[in-house]
């Protein structure tokens, strides 16, 4: 039953997709796939369903047909000629919809994120809870209000227009973004849910690149996601593993030089966006030899580029962190003196300013900033990699 | 689908104004109202008169409340709307827009509830 069960949630999202672009209503698509998934764990006792996800489309399908014809009439002759939807590329089609219509412009990016988790990836209302940092019932709170005001403004279940596309894409990137980097580097702890996000942030902008071949910022946002998730397999599980030590042999090269093309032929497109440059730094770690080797002068550099997009702490703290690696201690320690007051509840900015106390041979201040950074921490795996490190420097 | 596009700008900006830069932006409203006219965008719309030629009116009780000005203070005021025809929210967003007053005001877009 258990696998039954993940079949189900796997197919939920694209049935819900298809769905809500054939009949534009989310209250009756969600009441429809609700009877569906009934009906498919009554038959699973029986006998196996072969494409959960074809079934549950049809089932569901048929369901909303037969509550409108008893409503109306009239509509349902419209209907009846709509051809059965099951080839992948359909299904694609569908949930790009989705997520354009989760991240209208009109939404909130809070409000967007929540739904982008709940339709188009598929996770409950707890796990989306968890990872917003907001109780149950806020969320649902929220996502009520969102569907009400998909409703009334009549938001549609559909790709943009190409004349709104430039208005649209932006958020849509935005929040994928976001689930990338909380799956990559998050507090959530759970490495399954984590995997999950970046996978499937990464299977959307896949997605995105191949309808839409012409903009150069989501195909550098996918090179940014790639470079980042091809170092996966050279991470622990239960602990936070820091690029110096990392094991690079065991990065993933055939994501890196798949990055790399995506993002040499992005950045001859259009001038370049933020995502271009995070995806050069990231690259330029992705390609260097061993942490020492890495280009850091040119980082510093790209930094600095970065923050004439987005000026951000966490930013500078970043900076500073490749400011040590080239021995520019004095600058390194400006910068974070000057964002210190901003960042008193940051434990990378605590970390970072570790890392510099280090590099100065002051070690029991070095500790004393772990600590601190310890009692910040809300992220187990990153608790577990301080600790480790202040066991280090007690040597 | 219709929308309200609620036209919200700063009077104490607007009475800054000079009668060249007045009849600039009449002159604007006048080439977006016709376009919008054009497109077969346009069911409705006017400009307010200030809010200090506004009367709040409650009924309490069944005792009728008057209060001389706007119902609530705001650094923008309600200056004029449109009531527009658009086939998505996306369309009412590329028609607010270009609504002359978004530039320095701002534009509040509402779907109206239908009845049915």
């Amino acid at each position: 039953m258990a696998s039954f069960d993940t079949d189900v949630n796997a197919a939920y999202g694209t049935a819900f997709a298809v769905l809500t672009k054939r009949f534009q209503d989310i209250q009756q698509v969600e009441d429809a796939l609700q009877h569906a998934c009934i009906k498919a764990m009554e038959k699973q006792q029986f006998e196996t369903i072969a494409n959960v996800k074809a079934w549950l489309i049809k089932v569901a399908t048929h369901y909303i047909l037969d509550e409108l014809k008893k409503h109306k009439p009239d509509y349902v002759e419209h209907l009846d000629t709509i051809s059965p939807v099951d080839t992948a590329y359909e299904y694609d089609d569908a949930t790009l919809g989705l997520i354009f219509t989760c991240c209208h412009p009109s939404l909130s990016q809070d409000n967007q994120l929540a739904l982008c988790l709940k339709w188009v990836m598929g996770f409950d209302n707890a796990s989306i809870a968890r990872a917003l940092l907001i109780s149950d019932k806020t969320l649902e709170q929220r996502i009520t209000r969102t569907k009400r005001k998909i409703k009334a403004n009549n938001i549609e279940f559909s790709l943009p227009t190409q004349s709104h596309l430039n208005t649209r894409i932006d958020a849509v990137m935005k929040v994928l973004y976001l689930i990338f980097n909380e799956g990559y580097f998050g507090n959530s702890g759970q490495v399954l849910v984590s995997n999950t996000l970046c996978k499937q942030a990464i299977y959307l902008m896949k997605l995105i690149c191949r309808t839409y071949r012409d903009n150069a910022a989501s195909h550098a946002l996918l090179a940014l996601m790639l470079f980042i998730q091809a170092r996966t397999p050279a991470r622990a599980t239960d602990k936070v593993t820091l690029l110096e030590h990392q094991d690079r042999t065991k990065w993933d090269r055939a994501m890196i030089s798949e990055a790399d093309m995506l993002l040499q032929k992005s950045l001859k497109q259009d001038r370049p966006t933020s995502y271009h440059i995070q995806a050069a730094i990231a690259g330029l770690h992705s390609l260097a030899t061993t942490y020492e080797n890495t280009d850091w002068q040119q980082i510093v550099l790209l930094y600095d580029k970065l923050l004439t997009y987005d000026y951000s702490t966490a930013i500078i703290v970043n900076q500073a962190v490749a400011l040590i690696q080239i021995d520019r201690l004095e600058q390194a320690q400006t910068k974070l003196d000057n964002v210190a007051p901003l960042l008193l509840h940051y434990p990378p900015y605590f970390i970072a300013y570790a890392h510099l106390l280090e590099h100065q041979g002051c070690y029991g201040e070095a500790i004393d900033k772990l600590n601190q950074a310890v009692l910040l921490s809300k992220s187990e795996a990153e608790i577990a990699f301080i600790k480790d490190k202040i066991q280090y420097l007690k040597h | 689908m219709q929308y309200l596009c609620l036209i919200f700008e700063s009077e104490a900006l607007a009475a800054q104004r000079d009668e060249q830069a007045n009849m600039a932006l009449i002159q604007e409203y006048g080439k977006f109202t016709e376009e919008i006219e054009a497109t077969g965008n346009h069911i409705g719309g006017e400009a307010l008169m200030p809010t200090e030629t506004a009367t709040t009116v409650r009924v309490r009780n069944g005792e009728t409340l008057i209060t001389d000005g706007p119902f609530a203070e705001t650094k923008e005021q309600l200056g004029g709307y449109y009531l527009i025809e658009a086939a998505t929210l996306d369309d009412a967003i590329s028609i607010a827009a270009k609504i002359p007053s978004a530039k320095d005001g701002c534009v509040e877009v509402r779907p109206v509830m239908k009845f049915e």
